[in-house]
């Protein structure tokens, strides 16, 4: 069942109830008064025949009589009976007045009058008393005009019933219609989006409702498919441009070296022109294997507990024996005077990796410039910040630091390959970490990264 | 135990002062107060909603709180407390409640005032130290570098 469906016979039900109920009430006062309406001429035409009937005066009597036949219209199959109560209170009965229970007498008596309906007759009882006794007088008559009537009425609610309720349906499908239109204009437009026309979007109209905030998310996550498709490619051209320089490279010092007869110093040295374009080209296929394996694959790591200063010092040790010429100073200043502090959970090779390709970053792109590594912790994290004063990262160029391959516009006197950065927040983010870079162009770069401390739970 | 009061202005500059109190006043357990002054609201509404809405509290920046919780860690067996408390109002005799009510000692503030407005009411507490004829502790700061981030957590670094 759609949810338009639903809508509709939400929509319906409870409007048609609504018309039914009011209907129905309405029916039943009117009945009501109807009843109560007749009894009241009943009871007129009772008093009215018990005068005539009972008034010693020949005059007056006669005037009773002249004015019931002259001023009250006969009531379709109106009779009229007098019962004279006896001294022991029980009045003699009639075969006409057979519907009649004990309990109509016993009302007369009690109250004055009583009713009561047998079928299509009404009867009302009135106790006359005059000198010659007392009398109960008995009116019936059919209520021909009021069932009519009724009949009328009844057909009109349900003529009624039957109309509103088709234009209640009619309404509730343009109403449900209406109401979907947004979701169906939705589903028509992400139906038309595919890989080859990503950059489209939905149209967010101005409104502040539910449908805008769907479309609009919709329109973010568009947003992040595009930009990783584009991620996606530009590592996959960047990826086959580095790894064909260097095969370039080593084929024509291949073909030159073959050419012709050459001596053994040339070959030498062709040869080791083309060993180190091979490893050149080694470097970045591991670089990318472990770029790669950090990241992430749902794979639990096995954790263990470092020290963030220990961690540090073995980062420092291997930049001194890769870069003997760097200026990095380990700033132990800030460190807590609780060794607890200062431990946290990872996978220390990995770790060691991150750090030394950020702080080798730093001497590379600072011409071996003084640069700091600080160290600190909060309650809850591990705050190392790496700065150097070099030539800093554009602000053009900062959105695409973490893709693989992308190097900034301002780097093309340093050799490198772009996989560090990327690689390096893929292990900081696999141990619940955190990287900030901030930068200044040809001023420096500060580099914070947030470890979460180990909690002994 | 002495209780230090330390006018801030949450930048992570102002937090170096407590080295030079942690060196001079070390001796003994440390209560630091960092304060911030506003001024008193204008509008009878800010007024009414002072105690609820605190919107002063936004003023507190997440570097901010990091560099506190680094440098409570550092002094761990010094410092006993370090909060961030704000003055409401501008007044000496509101100062001088404030300083009854956090038990201070004595005031600690940079030798050279470099105070920056955190938020649209905030003001230099200076005046108000100069008159509570508190002892005032002057602390040299090393001079300020020329600075390309706006909040640098480095700040609190190089002693």
């Amino acid at each position: 069942m759609t949810i338009r469906n639903k809508i509709l016979g939400l929509f319906t039900a409870l409007t048609v109830s609504i018309i039914l109920m009011m209907a129905a009430f309405a029916y039943f006062l009117i009945n009501r008064q109807s009843f109560d309406d007749f009894y009241k001429r009943l009871e007129i035409r009772a008093y009215i025949a018990a005068r005539a009937r009972f008034t010693q005066d020949k005059d007056n009597s006669a005037a009773y009589a002249e004015i019931r036949n002259e001023h009250l219209e006969r009531l379709p199959h109106e009779k009229e009976y007098f019962i004279r109560v006896d001294t022991t209170g029980i009045p003699a009965l009639e075969p006409d007045l057979e519907p009649l229970r004990q309990q109509f007498y016993d009302n007369v008596k009690a109250e004055g009058k009583a009713t009561y309906r047998y079928k299509d007759t009404f009867y009302q009882g009135v106790l006359f008393e005059n000198e010659a006794g007392k009398y109960i007088v008995i009116v019936s008559a059919s209520n021909v005009f009021g069932q009519q009537f009724m009949t009328e009425l009844r057909r009109t609610l349900v003529i009624c019933m039957a109309i509103a309720a088709v234009v209640v349906v009619t309404t509730g499908l343009f109403f449900s219609r209406y109401i979907l239109r947004p979701v169906r204009h939705i589903t028509s437009r992400v139906k038309d989006i595919r890989a080859h026309n990503l950059h489209l979007r939905l149209d967010t109209p101005t409104s502040k409702d539910e449908m805008t905030e769907l479309a609009q998310t919709f329109n973010n996550m568009l947003d992040r498919l595009e930009t990783a498709f584009e991620t996606q490619n530009n590592f996959v051209s960047n990826a086959s441009h580095e790894l064909g320089t260097p095969l370039t490279a080593i084929i024509g010092e291949a073909e030159l070296a073959l050419n012709k007869q050459r001596d053994d110093e040339q070959y030498r040295q062709s040869l080791s022109v083309i060993l180190k374009e091979a490893e050149r080209l080694e470097h970045i296929t591991k670089s990318l294997l472990s770029l790669a394996q950090t990241g992430f694959d749902g794979k639990k790591q096995q954790l263990e507990k470092i020290r963030t200063d220990e961690l540090i010092f073995t980062v420092k040790e291997t930049i001194d024996r890769i870069n003997p010429g760097n200026q990095v100073e380990i700033d132990y200043t800030m460190l807590p005077e609780e060794e607890d502090k200062l431990i946290i959970l990872g996978n220390a090779q990995l770790l060691q990796l991150a750090l030394s390709n950020i702080v080798q970053n730093a001497c590379k792109y600072s011409d071996n410039r003084p640069a700091s590594v600080a160290l600190a912790a909060t309650d809850k994290n591990n705050i190392i910040i790496i700065k150097d004063n070099g030539i800093g990262i554009p602000a053009r160029d900062m959105p695409f630091i973490y893709d693989p391959f992308y190097r900034a516009s301002n780097t093309g006197g340093y050799k490198g390959y772009g996989i560090g950065l990327p690689l390096a927040r893929n292990i900081i983010r696999l141990h619940g970490g955190n990287i900030v870079v901030n930068s200044k162009e040809n001023q420096g770069t500060e580099i914070r990264i947030m470890l979460p401390t180990y909690m002994r739970s | 135990m002495k209780h230090v009061l330390i006018p801030t202005d949450f930048s992570i500059r102002s937090l170096r002062v407590v080295h030079g109190v942690v060196e001079r006043f070390g001796g003994e357990p440390l209560n630091i107060v960092l304060m911030h002054a506003v001024e008193m609201p204008g509008s009878i509404m800010d007024l009414m909603m002072l105690s609820r809405r605190s919107s002063h509290y936004d003023l507190i920046t997440a570097d901010y709180k990091d560099a506190c919780e680094i440098i409570k860690n550092k002094y761990a067996s010094v410092i006993h407390s370090l909060k961030t408390e704000f003055l409401v109002g501008n007044g000496k005799g509101l100062f001088r409640n404030f300083l009854l009510y956090h038990n201070i000692d004595v005031i600690a503030c940079a030798a050279k005032d470099e105070f920056r407005k955190a938020g649209p009411n905030s003001y230099n507490p200076v005046e108000l130290i100069r008159k509570s004829k508190y002892p005032v502790h002057h602390i040299q700061l090393a001079p300020r570098k020329e600075k390309y981030l706006v909040s640098a957590m480095s700040e609190l670094f190089e002693v």
